[in-house]
Parts: C-alpha cells; structure tokens; sequence
C-alpha cells in the first residue's frame, strides 16, 4: 500500500481573542491528536457534525490554516510522500510549498465564496496554473478548454462570468480549477451540500468520473451518510476534534462500534 | 376530514426588468396552484431551488416584498374565510395567533439585541391576554418543553448564545407561543446537523402528537425526511405543483417522471457504470421555462404533445392527483 498521507498526533488550536499589548491570547482546540493514513487511489470520506474538525483537518492538509488564523497552532506531523520523496506539510515553505500545492488542491462547499466574481471562468481556472506552472499562453489556454470540456462545460464558457452559470456549473468550474494542474490528491469540503439534489448526483458522478481520467486519490468531507455510502471505500468519523472510528465504509457502517457513529447512522435517513 | 386551509388558484409573480433589453419581464414563481391542508396532518412541499415552495408559503402569511413581487390572483382561505382579503392590523391577528412561521434561517429570525425572553414574550402579550411576567413564566415552560435545560436562566440569554440547533428550538417555541393551529416551517433543519435534524423533527412530532398543532406545512427539499414525517407531500416544480398524494403511494408508486427522478436522484443509486442515477439537464431558471410541460426538457419519456401543451392536474388514482401527459383521465381508478 502506497500511503499519500501520514498523519500523526495532529492538533490545532484556533486564536479564539486576539492578542492585546502582550495579553496571552485564548486559544480552541478544533482538532486533537489525529493520527490517520491516506491511501493512493482510495476515497477517504471524513463525517462528523459542525464543530467536529473535519474542516480543519482540510485545510491543514491543504496548507491554508495560516490563511484562515494567522495565530493558530498547528502541532503534530503530517508527511507527505510525493514524487519519491516525504515532506512535513507543516514544515514546507516557499518553492517547495508551491510544489506540494500543485500536487493537493481543494473543492469547497460554496462556489460563490470561493471564487471571484469579477473574473470570467477561463481566468478563474487559469490563476492555478499562472503560479503553479510555466505554461506559456496558448499552452495555458489549450489545458483551460480541455479541463473545461472534462468537467461537462463547453469551450465557450471561458469568457462567462460566474453569475452566467447555475449553481452546479459554478461547482463545476471550482472542480477544473483545482484540477487542472493534475493534482495527485483532492479534497473535497462538503462539494455538494449548497446543491439541489437533481444536481448533486451529476457532481458526484463528475467526481468519479474525474478520479478514473486523473488517477485521483480523493478526501471527501460531507455529512450526508448516504452519499458515503456509494463514493467513499474508508471512512473516518469525527467528534469534537477527535476521530472516534475509522475502517472500511461498508464494515463500519454494517456495525458502528462508537456510541456517536451509531446515533448519526440512525439519525440518518434513507428513503 | 375537514380543511384548515385552502388554496385555490394561487399565482405570485415578481417583475423584473431585463438586464440588457430594460423590458419588463414576470417572473411566475407560482402559476396557479390549488392546495388543500386538511386538519391533523403534516403536509410536505418538496421541491428544488426555484420551484415556488417558499413562494407558496410566504403568499399565505402575505410575506411577499412588494413592489417586486405580488400576488396576481388567487384565493386562501383559513378556516372558511380568505386571508388575503386582510390587511393591516386584522392580517396581524392571524400572523403568529393562528398560523405561524419558522424560517431556514435563525440568525435573521431573532433579533440579536433583545433577549429570548424578551421576543417570546413579546408574541404572548401581543396575541394572548397576558401580562409580561405571567408570559415569562410561559415562555420559561415552552423552552423547557422544547428540550433547553435551565430554561428559567437561559431565558434571559441573547440568541448568540446559543448553538444553531438550541436556535431552532427557540424559534419553534415562539412560534408555539400564542398558539397557533397551523405550523409553517421552511426548511428548518436544512442549516442543521443530521443529529439535531432529528432531534427537532421528532419534537415536531410529539408536539403534533399532544395536539398542540393542528396541522403543519414542511417545506424541505429532502425526500427522505417527507418520507419519516409527513402524511401527504406535494411536489414543486417551476412554480406548480406536479404530483400530490398520500407519502408511502409517492415512495412506493410515483407517476411523474420528476418525482420519479428525485426519488431515484436522491436515494444515490448506482448503476453498472459505477455512477449514480441523475435527472439530466439543470434546475430551471424562471426567465426561460419551456411552452408546453415545465418538465419537458429534463424528461426522458416525452412525447410530442408535452413540448406544445401545458398538461392538467388531474386525479389518476383517488387522491393521487400528477400533472403529466403519459397519464389520462381516462385509465383513471
């Protein structure tokens, strides 16, 4: 088994008050000590309610923690094991950061929020690719139109802006945009939750088709149990910042072990 | 069974002007839809972004922002008596006294400077002939019953105290709180997790089960939840409703190919190709709606008539009534 991720004892702690003229700063513990490995190839789906840290270890992975608090605490290890080589994730910076970030990109739940409404998809989708790569123009635009006919759009979507699209073609763009650099991981933060549930299914079909075309290894982040249980082979479930259960989605689901994984599968409902 | 409330022929529309030609454009949110919610039920309203369920719900509480939207035409009547008849100070009497809303949202359904206290009490005194401390010591005992512990001290907190979940609580309790007999509530556990999801719907049980309520409209877009609480559900599509019918006869044999299509959309089942079943095509946009059949584009079993002809709501089963052109008065029953 090729592990993609190792990751040991991480924990973050969130700044909850800004520091004041040298005030020591409160601080929240959003995750606490978790260890897990992520397999080449697999969909690793991570579930818990709100609070629980799912979205945190996201963005630990993601490398953009110190984006979203500057004075947070990020302590444990998390290697990496790309292009032969092992990197702490938390320790990389500057050119080889950038390398890693070509390598793990980001899906997130709301496609209006994480992208620029006054650019048109084709700029969108190229930013990644102007910092991450030395394509040149024609290059650039070439792998634009491609990723863009990949992800169910047409070539002539690249000067539309993004109130010209419906909700699921907004999601469709944020999917080209993070891959169209052919990251070797993806993760996906709640990707289809401000969907409709016509729509839903069409992105998670563009997931798996994406995953065979790329040779993706993917984390999925949701709390739709339903959707776990036909995209994701492991499945990790979370609780305040700590992962009560992990296995084989089909095992843990047939026979939860934790008191919590069992009330949020009963709490689920199925048609 | 007796009707709490009706609706009959119902069209709100919103106008719009079009952003490059400046012509005038309506926006036919609802296109005459006919209702009926009989006592003692909970009746869902399923439907995708767009399709007019909160629409629906908002014309019966006169909730439409003027002057962009209104309702054209139709009639609600409550009790015998049409609502959209009342304005002003006889619409609030039945606001909140008889029929009450609970919202998606409980960030913008409280208001974040006065206490919970504060807004309970302030629908009792208002609807019911209370005083303030005789409505407190109500408002103490609703919370209570709604699951909040040390509801006497939490009462005197500030909604941004409270979790999301402990929110919608207290919204349901205010809208409890003089009394209603019919319960609106639109999407209100869509922001909240499975966990708590349930742990509110059941307590929309019990509360319909001690006839509290007479009857509630729920307005989700999650077919699984009509299926565990409702008794009757109708389906929205673009503004009309496409199938209405007894819960376990929609799961179990639903006629509209759209239904159909939810169901098997949302139930994530996979075929050979490892993909799951998906309607094709995107939720409709209001401005450019196909003539004929709303669904028409979207549908994989239409024939030529449903691109050139609206097809009626007609009853083909008794009560199960579907809006499409493969079903016929005539194989009725």
């Amino acid at each position: 088994m090729n592990k993609m991720f190792e990751i040991k004892d991480l924990s973050v702690k969130y700044s909850s008050k800004k520091k004041v003229f040298g005030n020591k700063g409160k601080y929240v513990n959003a995750v606490e000590g978790v260890s897990f490995d992520f397999i080449k190839g697999e969909v690793l789906g991570i579930v818990g309610e709100s609070g629980s840290g799912k979205s945190t270890v996201s963005r630990t992975l993601l490398s953009i923690i110190k984006q979203i608090d500057k004075s947070s605490i990020v302590c444990g290890s998390v290697l990496y094991n790309g292009g032969g080589k092992s990197i702490d994730l938390l320790k990389a910076k500057g050119k080889e950061l950038k390398q890693i970030r070509k390598k793990i990109q980001g899906v997130f739940q709301d496609p209006d929020s994480s992208m620029n409404q006054r650019l048109t998809a084709g700029k969108i989708i190229e930013e990644p690719l102007l910092n991450l790569t030395n394509l040149n123009k024609n290059e650039r635009e070439e792998k634009i139109k491609d990723v863009l006919k990949k992800c169910g759009l047409s070539e002539d979507d690249i000067n539309k802006y993004p109130n010209e699209f419906s909700a699921g073609q907004k999601q469709r763009i944020c999917i080209a945009r993070a891959i169209v650099v052919e990251p070797e991981i993806l993760i996906a933060d709640e990707p289809l939750s401000s969907l409709d549930i016509s729509i839903q299914a069409q992105i998670l079909n563009l997931f798996v088709d994406l995953k065979e075309k790329y040779n993706l290894s993917i984390i999925f982040i949701t709390h739709d149990l339903n959707i776990v249980k036909v995209f994701c082979d492991r499945i990790i479930v979370m609780q305040n910042g700590k992962i009560v259960e992990q296995g084989i989605t089909s095992e843990v689901l047939a026979n939860p072990k934790d008191e919590y994984t069992k009330t949020l599968f009963t709490s689920n409902v199925t048609l | 069974m007796k009707k709490i409330l009706q609706i009959l022929n119902l069209k709100t529309y919103f106008f719009t002007a079009d952003e490059k030609s400046n012509k005038e454009i309506v926006l036919k949110a609802v296109d005459d839809v006919s209702l009926d919610v009989y006592e003692d039920e909970i009746l869902g309203i399923v439907g995708e972004s767009g399709s007019g369920k909160t629409v629906t719900a908002q014309s019966i509480m006169q909730l439409i922002p003027e002057p962009s939207g209104k309702i054209v035409s139709g009639e609600i009547f409550y009790k015998g008596e049409d609502i959209l008849k009342r304005h002003g100070e006889e619409l609030r009497k039945i606001r909140g006294k008889e029929i009450a809303y609970i919202f998606q949202e409980t960030y913008s359904s409280l208001n974040p400077v006065l206490t919970i206290e504060e807004q309970i009490c302030e629908v009792i005194t208002t609807h019911l002939d209370k005083s303030y401390e005789e409505a407190a010591e109500i408002s103490a005992g609703l919370l209570e019953s709604m699951g909040i512990k040390d509801a006497a001290d939490r009462i005197k907190d500030y909604p941004h105290q409270f979790s999301g979940g402990m929110r919608q609580r207290i919204a349901l309790a205010m809208a409890l709180a003089a009394k209603p007999a019919l319960l609106i509530a639109d999407e209100p556990t869509t922001m909240l997790d499975v966990t708590i999801q349930k742990q509110i719907l059941d307590l929309f049980l019990s509360i319909k089960k001690n006839k509290t309520l007479t009857s509630v409209i729920f307005i989700t877009h999650n077919l699984g939840l009509v299926s565990k609480y409702c008794d009757r559900v109708a389906v929205m599509y673009a503004g009309k409703i496409q199938e209405i019918s007894a819960v376990e006869e929609l799961i179990k044999s639903p006629l509209h190919p759209y239904t159909k299509g939810l169901l098997y959309a949302s139930a994530f089942v996979k075929d050979k190709d490892n993909k799951v079943y998906t309607i094709p095509g995107n939720t409709p946009s209001l401005k450019e709606l196909p003539q004929g059949c709303k669904f028409c584009n979207r549908c994989t079993e239409t024939t030529d008539n449903c691109f050139i002809d609206e097809p009626p709501l007609i009853e083909i089963k008794p009560n199960h009534f579907v809006r499409c052109h493969l079903y016929r008065e005539d194989d009725i029953k």
